[in-house]
């Protein structure tokens, strides 16, 4: 079967404590009840959950929806956001099942989610090429409250995206990335022209009332 | 509701481990109703031999042996209990309490729920479709059902197909498309180009021309009479084969351009709307032409998207398209998408129609990618051998039924199939070639084939025709008429497929797509 991969990375450094580490967990709990209730996604998704403070592990490798078992995240240390993007790129590279021969079909392509709310604080080092050298569907980077490297995220990401640092926007934030991956997971069921939309087009209507004005970028 | 016993149990535990008694609780693998479950007692125990059951409350159908260090069996769902399980293990040697509970997860298939489409919506489509008949030339049996995530969502299917035997030509039809969901009017789009290209082809093939005013059918039939008698190379039929089958593909889009401007809106979208699908219209075709000539199978087929058109000979698999692959999985090209001006359009249509011939043809094949993705998951581009006989094997021994209606009754409750992520429309046409060759038709097929009725025997001229075809002569027979001066939408604007004799030369020498892919 041909799943649709998802990783999602999460900033759990010192300044996400509080309110934002329990909205984080909360969203990413509702998150998987609401893909387990849904027989498409949870016949297809499979997610991954990288978490990164003063370094980054894989909390949970790429795991179906029935068995993916939610980690109690904890918000402490610096950010190592490169770090993060090399262990997703490594993870990819080995947990989706890529095209290997002609013909033959693969897993669908990842999607990338990543949320942090500051500044990374290791150094990117060759990372960015190695990263973009893993074929993503789409790529989105969420900056959660007003203090964000905005062009490290742009760097990275398709979607660009800054929120508020409250509990609901981010639980509002992880909802829409919720019903993308629903969306996406149906869209796969059906064919889609050779010439069909951009990265956009495949995601659940970006919720504007949560975006801070002016802050979305869409390459 | 029953209470739970699992509850009481664990908040007892919960209070000892509280009070500072050794009691671990660890949660296991959850269950799934009707599933096998196996969970292996040691990857939570170090010594599992040390502990001893204690109680345990688990749903039907699973059992505990801690011995073997194992909980085992099928669960059976009980109407009024939810679970928690548990089972409560303690060890001999230091006393401790040991909790394992179990959730309870939902089976995906129990989530699928059937949802009626609103019937105002337009263009409404029945769920299922079926056809089943057998003549002294062919059985045909096939089906089409609306997939499961159409039925959870709600929604029409957008699979679609005809089938017709022309009496007349002695001739088989079949035409099978697969509506994309990204679009609003994909179901019309496919119902449109099933009907448009099979009225096309009994019109092509009863009365079309050659620009120079020989019949399409004669022409054909001529050079395939040559190509089976005096060893003429095949592809001197393919100009006027591209013809009759792009000239369907060609009176299909027209009638997509129409529906789409008395709808009034853009064929191939625009923006989404608020269900989030482009207004447009979107669907696969292909087309299969079936017929016997002088003891020899024939098939013209013409595919645009993906599927799956093979012609089965004994063992042999022969694949009769070649599939539309973007660089994404599920990218593919509907007939609507297809650039009709394009400078290399003739090329691109010939590519896509195939002449395959054989004496010993049994079947031909037709499915839509709802079928192929759950049933031949390598997909349509190295068709796995072992998939392939299996899936044979399963679909095939409707045609040992008596009665065809029937076997096409089966074949729709067949299509119901389960496998896990693969939910679309399903759409299957299957013929069955007979091989029991009285010839009786094809003396009436010759006769249609040819002005005076003479037997094939060929003039010089004849055959200096078809050795130049397409060569030396711009003006031969071999030039494609696509166009009949039809108005249409600029930004759909075919007029540009009038210029396709330009190319003509080009053609010279392009191979018959005859047989490829072969197992």
């Amino acid at each position: 079967m041909r799943r649709l991969p998802v990783y999602i990375l999460a900033d759990t450094s010192g300044s996400m404590s509080g309110a934002a580490i329990q909205a984080l967990n909360n969203g990413i709990s509702s998150m998987i009840d609401d893909l387990n209730d849904d027989p498409m996604a949870m016949e297809t998704a499979y997610i991954s959950l990288i978490t990164f403070s003063s370094a980054a592990q894989q909390a949970v490798p790429l795991t179906d929806m029935m068995n993916f078992d939610v980690p109690e995240l904890k918000a402490s240390g610096s950010t190592s956001l490169w770090q993060a993007l090399q262990v997703a790129t490594e993870a990819a590279k080995r947990e989706v099942n890529w095209r290997s021969t002609e013909g033959e079909k693969g897993d669908y392509k990842p999607l990338f989610f990543l949320m942090t709310d500051g500044h990374a604080t290791d150094e990117p080092g060759s990372i960015l090429s190695e990263f973009n050298s893993v074929k993503w569907g789409v790529k989105v980077c969420c900056g959660v409250g007003t203090n964000v490297d905005t062009d490290t995220l742009k760097q990275i990401s398709d979607i660009t995206l800054q929120i508020e640092s409250d509990g609901d926007s981010i639980q509002q934030y992880l909802q829409w990335v919720t019903n993308s991956i629903t969306t996406v997971s149906k869209s796969q069921v059906s064919e889609v022209p050779t010439d069909g939309g951009g990265p956009t087009d495949v995601l659940a209507p970006i919720p504007v009332s949560v975006v801070i004005p002016g802050t979305l970028v869409i390459v | 509701m029953l209470v739970s016993k699992g509850f009481e149990v664990v908040w007892s535990l919960i209070s000892k481990q509280r009070l500072g008694e050794k009691v671990s609780i660890m949660k296991a693998k959850p269950f799934i109703y009707g599933e096998v479950y196996t969970y292996d007692l040691s990857s939570h125990l170090e010594n599992s031999d040390s502990y001893t059951l204690e109680d345990s409350d688990l749903p039907e159908g699973v059992s505990v042996d801690v011995q073997q260090g194992l909980v085992e069996g099928t669960p059976v769902q009980h109407p009024k209990r939810t679970g928690p399980f548990f089972i409560h293990l303690k060890n001999s040697t230091n006393t401790s309490d040991e909790i394992i509970h179990f959730a309870v997860k939902a089976n995906p298939r129990d989530l699928w729920k059937n949802i009626e489409p609103d019937l105002t919506k337009p263009f409404p489509k029945t769920h299922t479709d079926r056809s089943g008949f057998e003549n002294e030339l062919v059985k045909v049996i096939a089906a089409s059902r609306r997939g499961r995530d159409h039925e959870h969502r709600g929604e029409f299917r957008e699979d679609d197909f005809r089938i017709e035997f022309d009496e007349e030509l002695q001739m088989l039809f079949v035409a099978v498309s697969d509506g994309m969901g990204a679009y609003e009017r994909s179901r019309e789009a496919s119902r449109i180009q099933c009907e448009e290209s099979i009225v096309s082809l009994t019109e092509s093939l009863r009365k079309g021309t050659t620009q120079s005013g020989d019949l399409l059918r004669e022409c054909i039939l001529d050079g395939f009479a040559k190509y089976l008698n005096e060893e003429a190379a095949l592809d001197a039929i393919q100009p006027y084969v591209t013809q009759v089958m792009t000239n369907a593909a060609l009176a299909s889009y027209r009638k997509l351009v129409e529906a789409a401007k008395n709808e009034g809106v853009p064929l191939k979208g625009g923006p989404k709307n608020s269900s989030g699908k482009k207004e447009g219209f979107a669907a696969t075709l292909l087309l299969a032409v079936i017929f016997r000539h002088q003891g020899q199978w024939c098939t013209f087929t013409f595919a645009t998207g993906d599927g799956i058109l093979v012609a089965l000979d004994g063992p042999e698999v022969s694949l009769l398209m070649t599939p539309d692959k973007g660089e994404d999985h599920n990218e593919t090209l509907p007939l609507s998408h297809i650039q009709w001006n394009s400078p290399t359009i003739v090329e691109e249509l010939t590519a896509r129609t195939f002449i395959h011939t054989s004496p010993d043809m049994s079947h031909i094949m037709v499915m839509t990618d709802g079928v192929s993705n759950g049933k031949l998951q390598t997909g349509s581009e190295h068709l796995d051998p072992g998939d392939w006989k299996n899936f044979c094997e399963e679909v095939l021994e409707y045609f040992d039924l008596s009665n065809m209606d029937v076997a096409a009754e089966k074949l729709e409750e067949w299509l119901h199939f389960y496998v896990k992520g693969t939910h679309d429309d399903r759409t299957l046409v299957m013929c069955e070639l007979q091989v029991d060759d009285s010839v009786s038709n094809e003396p009436a097929f010759d006769q249609r084939g040819r002005a005076d009725g003479d037997q094939p025997e060929e003039t010089e001229e004849d055959d200096k025709n078809q050795n130049d075809q397409g060569n030396e002569d711009p003006g031969d027979s071999s030039t494609i008429e696509l166009t009949n001066g039809m108005e249409v939408d600029e930004d759909d604007s075919v007029d540009d497929v009038a210029d396709v004799e330009d190319s003509e030369n080009e053609r010279e020498g392009h191979s018959c797509h005859d047989p490829i892919n072969k197992l």
